[in-house]
């Protein structure tokens, strides 16, 4: 039996698990199916934005966006609205190509599905690339990418970030004992998987942008914002008493750029400047306000964290990433690796835990 | 303490063994479904998050209600809609909750409205005329009269999803094999009325909150 991705998961309700009764293999029936779907939920990968990117006629121009993906994604979502006139092209990072023509009304909404040919959960730069139509131009107008939900994941794996691990729920079906000794079945594998399901389900893209072509924004000699507005970045919260997280920040400076570096400053009072590397990469780590679940909108301190994002150096931006990572680009969201661990019985062979005791039943 | 025999097999709960297997005590077993359901809480995603730029040549900067001195709602030119994956968080719950931020400007002390709507997905473009406000929760109004960028928070709720939010798209099935999801998904629009000269948004944000 597949490990199915729910598109309407069951409510994962703990109130039935109480001391002196029974957890029932329905109460693990949801958990299993919240579990699946949450590894194939799919995310906002390059959040929808306006890009500041127009290319002339003929124009092929490539865009670097670098993101933190989930491995479960098998298939992407490009969607942009295109202005300007002409047939132009699009082609995804995997070579899928599609072609669009801007109408006389003036703009195209385009969705173009990519089939991905290298899958992975870890950190990495995506270049998708636009040749402008050879008697037209090509002017973006809006550009997001998602990664599109699974229908059903591959059972078994141990590692999120290279593997589908997906829960067989027929594991935990009344009537079978409590499985633990092998991947992808019982409740034990879900156990193990939380903490490492706690660093795959994040909010993978929180803002981006773009600029390219006679868009291109230019650098100056000295920090100066590159956006109107300051981006609006939240993370989540994780465990009790947290009130900030981490999230990655990354820019591309163009190609023939010189001495760049940018600034991300967070409205809550965080700080970081990160140097371009030789292919023009910065990258650094942010602390910006977490998720408050007590507010009905989830802000902190009744404001909305935002992120001014600066630029220096002498040549052009092309693109600025805002998101949570995996644990390799740094701590995704700053909690303690014992925290969920700690209430968590251990399973299989070895000790039980001190708050567990070996009784005999006597008859 | 109570054990449940199902079929040979006992269920049962802390203090007792289990033949061949630990026990797995129920606030442990709290612990797990606990902290599951906080992660689902927790996935809200940015759909969408909209900044004007400065400068940069004849670029964006801001988004103006294409036309000005009007009191009808038109779209802002150049500001497309935003695509959701919208969730449901249970078979009984079809609602899901959008949190919406407008960083607006008003070109004169006249009155400026701005509603944002959530509507089905619609692949075949940004549409030209204005859904009908009809005050439901998938609709959120407010307006200013400040010639001082004014931000607002919307909060707008996708009540009774169904087969028209439901969108087909190729995924890949366990064993790698080409595959079909069907998810809900909308988009989220803004609209505006001026009844003075040119107003605009600067910034727009669509994040989803479940909480």
């Amino acid at each position: 039996m597949p490990a199915t991705v729910s598109q309407r998961p069951l409510n994962v309700d703990s109130r039935s698990m109480v001391s002196a009764r029974a957890v029932g293999a329905i109460e693990w029936q949801a958990v299993a199916n919240a579990y699946n779907g949450l590894v194939g939920m799919g995310s906002a990968l390059i959040p929808m934005h306006a890009p500041s990117i127009s290319y002339p006629s003929d124009d092929i121009a490539t865009v670097r966006f670098r993101v933190w993906p989930r491995y479960a994604c098998t298939h992407r979502l490009w969607m942009f609205t295109a202005g300007g006139s002409g047939t132009s092209t699009f082609t995804d990072p995997s070579g899928g190509t599609v072609a669009f023509t801007v109408p006389a009304s003036g703009s195209q909404f385009v969705a173009h599905v990519e089939a991905i040919t290298s899958r992975t959960g870890a950190e990495v730069t995506l270049s998708p690339s636009f040749h402008a139509a050879s008697a037209g131009s090509l002017v973006l107008q809006s550009f997001g990418c998602f990664e599109i939900p699974r229908a059903v994941l591959a059972i078994g794996g141990s590692d999120l970030a290279a593997a589908d691990c997906g829960l067989e729920p027929a594991t935990v079906r009344s009537g079978l004992p409590i499985a633990d000794d092998y991947a992808g079945a019982g409740l034990g594998f879900a156990a193990r998987e939380l903490d490492a399901l706690r660093d795959d389900a994040r909010r993978c893209g929180l803002f981006a942008w773009a600029s390219g072509g006679d868009f291109l924004v230019a650098l100056s000699g000295s920090f100066a914002p590159l956006l109107q507005t300051s981006p609006f970045a939240l993370g989540r919260m994780l465990y009790n008493g947290q009130t900030t997280a981490k999230i990655q920040c990354a820019a591309y400076a163009a190609s023939g750029s010189v001495g760049c570096s940018f600034r991300f400053t967070a409205t809550s009072g965080a700080s970081v400047t990160a140097v371009c590397d030789s292919t023009g990469l910065a990258r650094a780590e942010l602390a910006i306000d977490c998720e408050d679940l007590a507010a009905s909108d989830g802000r902190r301190s009744s404001r909305s964290d935002a992120v001014l994002v600066e630029g220096n150096g002498t040549g052009f931006v092309e693109s600025v990433t805002l998101g949570e990572g995996p644990p390799s680009s740094s701590s995704s969201a700053g909690i303690a690796s014992g925290a969920l661990k700690r209430a968590l019985p251990r399973f299989g062979r070895g000790p039980l835990p001190e708050f567990m005791s070996r009784k005999r039943r006597t008859r | 303490m109570t054990a449940t025999s199902e079929n040979g097999y006992y269920v049962r709960g802390a203090d007792d063994e289990i033949i061949g297997n630990r026990v797995l005590d129920a606030g442990a077993s709290r612990d797990i479904a606990n902290n599951l359901d906080h992660l689902e809480d927790e996935m809200g995603q940015a759909w969408g998050n909209v900044c004007g730029t400065l400068g940069g040549g004849a670029g964006l900067t801001y988004w103006e209600l294409s036309s000005a001195s009007t009191t009808d709602y038109v779209g802002f030119s150049q500001l497309a809609p935003i695509p959701v994956f919208l969730r449901v968080r249970s078979a009984d719950i079809t609602t899901t909750r959008l949190v919406v931020r407008l960083r607006c400007y008003a070109a004169s002390a006249g009155t400026v409205g701005f509603y944002v709507a959530l509507m089905p997905f619609d692949p075949s473009g940004r549409r030209t005329v204005a859904p009908p406000f009809d005050g439901s929760s998938r609709f959120a109004q407010f307006g200013t009269s400040s010639t001082t960028a004014v931000e607002a928070l919307l909060t707008v709720y996708a009540g009774g999803l169904g087969d028209s939010w439901m969108v087909p798209w190729p995924t890949t099935d366990q064993n790698g094999n080409a595959a079909e999801v069907a998810v809900f998904m909308g988009q989220v629009e803004v609209w505006g009325v001026t009844t003075g000269p040119l107003s605009r948004i600067e910034a727009f944000a669509v994040r989803e909150f479940v909480g």
